[in-house]
């Protein structure tokens, strides 16, 4: 008797499990909905009726891309200097052991508190509402990377200074992949934080954005709008998952048997 | 010519001296063996040789070709192969600056690599990470050949074929190597000379030519060699 090579079933049928349970949730959710028929929760077909409007009149696109630049430039600062600072941390003890206390309370401020505070010390425009964003993320990818940093492997680092690599190439080649998982996961973790984050440093504070036009329906209790700007931002965060992170992932993971 | 003058070698980590007063001298092109009990220094001693450490005292002189850089090939215990890196990538990371990069791809060719060049180092047997390791040192082009233990702990006929292939390696690209080992018999096997070591401090107690043509040195005559040592220096007992 021949037997489906465990390997390759998973990946056949994952796309359609995938599938399967998300029709079976729009199913579930268009029964309950007809049964209550009420404007408090929309069918399906009502938010992407909702959904083709808002982005026709470009209006869904306008406050989209407005989160999405924030949320880009907040995740890119934040990568960059958590990475940097992080290295440091990992690398000298007396560094890591002034700072830690440092890090201990960043982690454990309210987010909403940094932003109301940097919106109050530095006005309600756009550097203060991307600042609340990098304080609130950066933390996290400092403790993240510092981890990484900590664990790197000295006999290869000896290895690169008897062989003369030099900083370049062993900075590529050494430490980079050994940090790359720790970044990952900064990364990851980091936009699931930052998305939620920024809707709120929106409504605070600035007039544009899914976190303004989110508030602006919910005081008009337009659930169907809410559902819509919803989905695209859902859509677009995983769109991002799958067209970035996952391929760099696999790429940095192929030396693995 | 010298390749490798150590004078008057002081090493302390600080409970006590590891290495006292060491002297050696390595001449250009010789395999000279480094011998001794397990933890006796000989590692630290390497490592202070290739630049890895530099709190000591004395002086360590080695001959560089290249008045700009000193090549110094290490083979570790562990092959320390960057396992992200394929076995080419790996090979080509080591070579100096300068050194033209095709070179390092017909030297794959040459020692028996081509089948493995863009593998990775996991997907590879240990006895294969061990090779990758050892041309990698050879690869360079060095004034000064480490070796550290380079074939302990593989199974003996893996270890078998290593040493003699690596002394193959070794006679086609006759660089100064040094040795170190715990095992009396290969020592008398691949080296030009001896020396017997002692536990801390590290002091070099006899110093050993291997009176052998490289192509008599059968099982048999590694014996009688052993045989010879033992009565003819009682004071090195402990190592043989």
């Amino acid at each position: 008797m021949t037997r489906t090579p465990e390997l390759w079933r998973p990946k056949f049928h994952q796309p359609l499990i995938a599938i399967g349970s998300i029709l079976f949730l729009a199913l579930l959710w268009q029964l309950i909905a007809a049964h209550e028929a009420s404007p408090l929760l929309p069918t399906p077909m009502k938010v992407l009726e909702v959904l083709w409007q808002e982005s026709v009149s470009g209006r869904l696109p306008h406050h989209l891309g407005m989160t999405l630049a924030r949320l880009i430039v907040s995740f890119l600062i934040s990568m960059i200097l958590g990475t940097a600072m992080g290295i440091a941390l990992g690398r000298t003890p007396r560094l890591d052991q002034f700072f830690s206390t440092w890090l201990v309370i960043a982690l454990n401020i309210p987010a909403l508190v940094t932003i109301i505070l940097c919106y109050v010390w530095f006005g309600l425009g756009e550097f203060a509402a991307i600042l609340a964003v990098v304080i609130n993320k950066l933390p996290q990818v400092i403790v993240t990377v510092r981890e990484g940093a900590r664990h790197l492997r000295q006999d290869l680092l000896e290895m690169a200074e008897v062989y003369r690599f030099g900083t370049f190439n062993t900075l590529r080649h050494v430490l980079w992949p050994q940090l790359f998982p720790y970044i990952m996961t900064a990364g990851r973790t980091g936009l699931a934080l930052i998305w939620k984050i920024i809707l709120v440093v929106e409504l605070l504070g600035r007039s544009n954005g899914m976190g303004y036009q989110l508030h602006l329906f919910f005081q008009t209790f337009d659930v169907a709008s809410i559902l819509a700007y919803s989905l695209a931002f859902i859509f677009i965060v995983q769109l991002m998952e799958w067209t970035i992170l996952v391929p760099l992932d696999l790429k940095a993971q192929r030396w693995r048997r | 010519m010298t390749a490798l003058r150590i004078q008057h070698l002081h090493k302390d980590h600080g409970r006590g001296p590891v290495i006292a007063d060491l002297n050696l001298t390595v001449e250009s092109g010789e395999f000279v063996c480094l011998l001794g009990p397990s933890g006796c220094g000989k590692t630290t001693l390497l490592q202070l040789i290739a630049g890895l450490d530099r709190h000591y005292s004395g002086d360590i002189e080695i001959h560089q070709r290249d008045p700009k850089v000193l090549r110094i090939g290490y083979a570790f215990q562990e092959p320390r192969l960057l396992p992200w890196r394929t076995i080419r990538d790996n090979l080509r990371l080591a070579l100096p600056p300068g050194m033209d990069p095709n070179k390092i791809n017909r030297f794959i060719d040459t020692v028996g690599l081509k089948e493995v060049a863009d593998q990775f180092p996991q997907t590879l047997s240990v006895g294969m990470n061990r090779r990758v390791s050892l041309v990698r040192a050879f690869a360079i082009d060095p004034d000064l050949l480490l070796m550290d233990e380079p074939l302990v702990s593989l199974d003996a006929p893996t270890a078998r074929r290593l040493r003699t292939w690596l002394v193959t390696l070794w006679e086609e690209r006759p660089h100064t190597v040094l040795f170190v080992t715990h095992d009396l018999r290969e020592a008398i096997e691949i080296a030009d000379r001896i020396l017997f070591l002692s536990a801390s401090p590290l002091e070099v107690l006899a110093d050993i030519p291997v009176a052998i043509k490289r192509e008599h040195r059968n099982p048999e005559a590694i014996e009688s060699f052993t045989a010879h040592l033992k009565s003819r220096y009682p004071s090195l007992n402990g190592l043989l």
